[in-house]
């Protein structure tokens, strides 16, 4: 137990409750530590108040995305074509687009494929990127120059040509998309966990783990990963911003949902000519909106880095 | 030593082949045609066309007469621009590209690192926060709203900027900013993070214990352990950045090469999509193996080739 | 909880920041355009926009909006069309047309000139004419030459160069030969790929029009100076005939893809001219700011004949009719196109003065009532107890998203109907389309020439433009006929008869027809926009 050695001394009070708890677990249970790691990353999570707030907001926006279209009597794709580009009101509460819909509606209606798309993209990213980065970077020598070289003729093939031949092959659809983000999405993943790999799989509790005769597959669950916790996190809150815009991208070459319904990222894209032409509401919510995930995200896998950092258990 | 960097560069030549092939073959299993257009033509004038640029040889046949002019390093013509080659095209745009490029990258190291270290000793504090906030900003408004905003503001409003084009280096100040947002909040976020990770290790404690500054501490020990990541990242930020943008180069009408990617993909302009591709990917591989040997240099623990081998 | 509190408000403030600069801008958008035009040193120098690299300067190969734009100002045909779209003598002083219509004889004027200095000859014309046809030039434009007996011909590989009816009698008598009695012929001929080239010049360099250098060119302007990708830059041409009539100094053309850009670039100064961005439409136009110019072509929509349900005339009638485009134009384009009521655009005089849009009438209307009682007659023809599956499809675009989603309602609303959507991306969207593999799709078309018969050749049977399964064999011969026709009463009334004809089985409904809409700085003058496409500025003038 290495007492938090911080800047800010003010949680001290936090620091007499926690070993109360943590010995009277281990007391009762004798449990090993891989059980009492994860329900201590959550007790350390939960006391951590920015991050809950981050978590809130996160099941705020998915309650949102799934209720908040029928907060309205209006339908997302409901044209009325002589009440366009309205500013905010009591009536529309984000206003209205281009064509008269409301704003409040399409922006929740959004929201679905978004945060879908979002999440998706960080699990499976997350998933496959770590598996591989880590299998590669533990092996090391031909099989990580070999799986490396694999990666390179994935970030260097065009991805737009990749993508449209998928298009034509797998038609439409929020599959598709899912598959054209993860095509390429996970190599990013894959190398930075990799490097880290690289880096502390000589390090002396590693090598004291593999002299006891530890499997690769769980020298890399229990030595390797919970010490690379902090960039892999940050790698995934910026898969979900991409994610978002990537999907827009997509929706331009037909691969997405397909109009009326429009994602956020569309809407953002869509709006780009109001920054000329003063209706702000088209592109601000939208882009708020994926301003906020992004923002609940990154404090909540900023609580997660130091709650699953095993030097800073206590 | 020598004899992994030959291996390597002999791996090189290989992945870029099987890249080269895999695109070739890709592209012309995608439907469209280089002579597509809004306008009237007649089945004539297609064959002609077609009959002009060889397309009507069998794949095969154009793969190996392709996999030729390659080996001369010769990219061949445009078919869009029919009177410019694509080594022109990228002579041309490259530099450009690459000079906005180096600015912006630049601009986001220096700040992106600063930004994350100051974050990093501050953990938790106020200037964690704003740092934090800041590199939220950054990336999640993209860079096509950040560029259309910057002009409307800065140029339209209060006149401070010329709007677009690459005339002089004021003609410079707006793309680079626009296009090292993004990267700086990234870089940002990763150094913070590993710093954070880095400040808690033992050998930083003991230097801490030693009566060693902060400053000291962060130079001398953490820096060089936290900047992994970020150099992990740096490999194909660099590839990328410097191989241009589109979307910023076509905000700012820049004559850069970002624009030939998506511009041959969607005109089906084979010869441009196979020479953009060869070049990119040739510069992107250059980049990874400077990050891998980077690795052994920042953190000697790291093995990438056996001893002796 | 301070910690939550202080962050989020400073993310707000700064989203906030994006917000409020976006309110105040709307209210910035009135001091435009109005910087003084004119050059400090009074030169006249007119900055304006090319959108992107040209596709080429030699005449036969640059064939699109790219190209045009300038081609048509470094150079000159036979004859160029006047501010009223009308074709008047320019490399050619007067012309005779034979009995049959079919041989015309073009006299050169013996003061026309390249920028080298050196006569444009007959020789000239025969040379470049001959290499539009030629099949190793692979001009996409080479069509557009077929009119000429033994051009198809030499271009499909049957036929040899010395077939092609183009001779240079003398150096200045160029005579032509015709495989059938052109009325238009002077019109067509004003397209750029009809211009001479410096037969000297091709022959030593066939790189000649690659660099600014090199270039020979006999227009008004000559190329000074090109940065590829960049920009580009004409002076006035001192060797033109009509030199004299040309008031600008010097023409820059900068490479802007961006609209929202050009627009600001126009705001600055920076540009003399601009295209207006898609939210700024309704407020340029309130202002009285935005200008709009004909543009010879139909924004439309096509059937597929071979795929359920529209191989049946009156369910396609209903998926016309139930199409309100009045509504289209003002609501969700609001370009202030005309709205179409028939395929052939406005601005075609015929024999009696009469425009041939105005006399054709309207020849679908937007009747919600009758649509419906179409679509269940037709659904009765065939035993349908539900109408199959419609996907309309589009290539992406803003705009066509906006038509498609609008056309989406309208389905809804008065038929009951619920359309799918899709878009695709352009190239795939285009193949697509040819091989008709698309049940209802969005289309347009522009015209190369100004006559009413290059709009209605399209839909004759298998012709590269139908795209719809269509075939009509009285359509077929009508469209023959005008094109032998030589009296232009009648020719009119073939075309007329067509146009009617390809209404009534309506195996396309249009939506309105282009036009272009531009701004320009007040103290610019005298540029005339042609409605098939390219700009003049031989008569443009900074106050």
């Amino acid at each position: 137990m290495i007492p938090e050695r911080k800047e800010t001394n003010q949680h001290l009070s936090d620091n007499l409750f926690l070993p109360l708890e943590n010995s009277s677990y281990h007391a009762e249970t004798i449990a090993k530590p891989s059980i009492s790691y994860w329900k201590d990353a959550w007790m350390r999570l939960s006391k951590n108040k920015l991050s809950m707030a981050g978590l809130v907001m996160l099941i705020l926006l998915v309650l949102m995305a799934i209720f908040g279209p029928l907060l309205t009597p209006y339908s997302y794709d409901h044209q009325v074509l002589t009440e366009g580009n309205l500013p905010p009101s009591s009536e529309h509460w984000f206003g209205t687009d281009n064509l008269g819909r409301d704003m409040f509606t399409r922006t929740w209606n959004g929201a679905r494929i978004s945060l879908f798309v979002g999440f998706m993209a960080a699990i499976i990213d997350f998933i496959i990127g770590v598996a591989y980065g880590g299998f590669s970077g533990y092996k090391g020598g031909r099989t990580d120059n070999f799986m490396m070289r694999i990666i390179e003729i994935l970030y260097g093939l065009p991805y737009l040509l990749m993508v449209i031949l998928l298009m034509v092959v797998m038609g439409p659809g929020l599959f598709t998309i899912i598959i054209a983000l993860t095509v390429t999405g996970w190599v990013g993943m894959a190398r930075i966990v990799r490097g880290q790999v690289l880096q502390l799989k000589n390090a002396e509790h590693v090598l004291a783990s593999r002299t006891f005769g530890a499997s690769a597959g769980r020298v890399i669950r229990k030595n390797l990963l919970p010490n690379t916790m902090g960039p892999i996190i940050v790698q995934m809150t910026l898969t979900v911003p991409t994610a978002i815009f990537a999907e827009a991208f997509l929706s331009f070459l037909g691969l997405g949902v397909q109009a009326p319904v429009a994602s956020w990222g569309v809407m953002a894209n869509d709006g780009l000519s109001v920054i000329l032409s003063g209706h702000w509401w088209r592109l601000f919510f939208p882009a708020f909106f994926i301003s906020l995930t992004m923002f609940a995200f990154n404090v909540l896998g900023d609580g997660l880095q130091d709650a699953l950092d095993p030097k800073l258990r206590k | 030593m020598a004899k992994y960097v030959m291996n390597r560069l002999f791996a090189m030549v290989i992945t870029l082949w099987i890249i080269v092939t895999i695109t070739f073959f890709l592209m012309h299993a995608v439907p469209g045609s280089p002579f597509n257009q809004e306008r009237n033509t007649s089945e004539a004038v297609q064959q002609n066309l077609e009959a002009h640029y060889h397309l009507n040889e069998p794949v095969f046949i154009q793969y190996a007469i392709y996999i030729k002019s390659l080996a001369t390093l010769d990219f061949g013509p445009s078919i869009k621009q029919s009177s410019t080659s694509v080594n022109e095209m990228i002579g041309r745009g490259f530099p450009v590209s690459a000079e906005l490029g180096i600015t912006s990258l630049i601009i986001a190291i220096i700040s992106g690192i600063v930004l994350g270290i100051m974050a990093a000793l501050r953990h938790n504090g106020a200037i964690d926060y704003m740092a934090m906030t800041f590199a939220v900003i950054g990336i999640s408004v993209p860079n096509f709203i950040m560029a259309t905003l910057l002009i409307q503001q800065l140029a339209v409003t209060w006149e401070i900027f010329p709007v677009a084009t690459w005339a002089s280096p004021m003609h410079m100040i707006l793309p680079s900013i626009a296009l090292a947002t993004g990267p700086m909040a990234i870089i940002a976020r990763l150094t913070r993070s590993s710093m954070i990770e880095v400040l808690n290790q033992d050998y930083v404690m003991t230097a801490r214990a030693k009566g060693m500054t902060t400053f000291q501490i962060v130079m001398k020990h953490a820096l060089r352990n936290a900047l992994l990541p970020v150099i992990t990242i740096l490999g194909t930020l660099v590839a990328g950045v410097l191989t241009g943008s589109f979307v910023i180069e076509k905000i700012f009408a820049i004559p850069g090469m970002g624009k030939y990617f998506i511009n041959g993909i969607n005109d089906r302009d084979y010869p441009v999509i196979m020479g953009t591709t060869v070049f990119y990917s040739a510069f992107l591989i250059m980049m990874l193996f400077i990050v891998d040997i980077a690795y052994g240099i920042l953190d000697p623990r790291i093995k990438l080739h056996k001893r002796g081998e | 909880m301070k910690k939550i509190v202080t962050m989020l408000l400073s993310l707000l403030l700064l989203i906030g920041i994006v917000g409020c600069t976006t309110t105040e801008n709307s209210s910035s958008n009135s001091n435009s355009g109005s910087d003084d035009a004119k050059q400090e040193d009074g030169t006249k120098v007119l900055k304006l926009n090319n959108g992107s690299e040209p596709t080429s300067f030699d005449p036969p190969i640059g064939f699109d909006s790219v190209s045009w734009n300038a081609l048509n100002n470094l150079m000159e045909g036979l004859t160029r069309l006047d501010d009223e779209d009308q074709p008047q003598p320019a490399a050619a002083k007067e012309w005779e047309k034979s009995e049959d219509g079919k041989t015309y004889t073009f006299h050169l004027r013996e003061d026309a000139k390249w920028s080298n200095g050196e006569a444009v000859t007959a020789e000239d014309f025969e040379y470049a004419w001959k290499r539009l046809a030629n099949p190793d030039t692979a001009s996409p434009a080479a069509f557009l030459s077929y009119f000429i007996e033994g051009a198809e011909a030499f271009n499909t590989g049957e036929g040899s160069e010395e077939d092609v009816m183009v001779k240079a009698v003398d150096e200045t008598t160029f005579e032509v030969t015709l495989e059938s009695p052109v009325a238009f012929f002077p019109n067509l001929i004003s397209n750029p790929a009809f211009f001479p080239v410096h037969k000297a010049t091709v022959e030593e360099n066939p790189e000649w029009h690659t660099e600014a250098d090199t270039y020979v060119s006999n227009g008004p302007f000559k190329l000074t100076k090109w940065e590829h990708d960049s920009e580009f830059e004409f002076s006035k041409n001192e060797n033109y005939w009509d030199a004299d009539n040309v008031k600008l100094d010097q023409v820059n053309w900068a490479m802007v893809d961006d609209t929202n850009t050009e627009y600001q670039m126009y705001k600055t100064g920076e540009l003399h001219t601009s295209d207006v961005p898609a939210d700024l439409s309704e407020e340029l136009f309130s202002d009285g700011k935005a200008q709009v110019e004909d543009q010879s072509g139909t924004y439309f929509y096509r059937f597929n004949l071979e795929m359920e349900p529209f191989q049946n005339q009156n369910i396609r009638k209903a998926f016309a009719m139930a199409v309100d485009q009045q509504k289209i134009v003002e609501f969700v384009t609001k370009n202030e196109e005309k709205p179409a009521y028939g395929f052939v655009a406005y601005g075609f005089e015929d024999a009696a003065g009469g425009d041939f849009r105005e006399v054709g009438g309207d020849l679908v209307t937007t009747d919600a009532d009758q649509a419906k009682e179409l679509l269940e007659k037709g659904m009765e023809e065939e035993g349908y107890d539900q109408l199959p599956a419609v996907t309309l499809t589009y290539n992406t675009s803003d705009d066509h998203k906006k038509i498609a989603e609008t056309l989406q309602q309208m389905y809804k609303e008065v038929l009951g109907v619920d359309v799918e959507l899709a878009n695709q991306e352009w190239n795939v969207f285009s193949d697509e389309q040819k091989q008709l593999n698309l049940q209802f799709s969005r289309s347009s078309f522009l015209a190369d020439y100004g006559d009413p018969i290059n709009f209605l050749e399209s839909f004759q049977t298998d012709h590269s433009m139908n795209r719809t399964g269509w075939s009509n064999e009285e359509y077929d011969s009508l469209i023959t006929k005008a094109k032998e026709e030589t009296d232009e009463a009648k020719r009119f009334e073939y075309m007329h008869e067509a146009e009617a004809l390809l209404f009534e089985e309506m195996p396309i409904f249009p939506i309105h027809f282009y036009n272009q809409v531009y701004l320009q700085n007040e103290d610019v003058t005298g540029i005339v926009r042609h409605p098939v496409g390219y700009m003049e500025l031989k008569w443009a003038d900074i106050k």
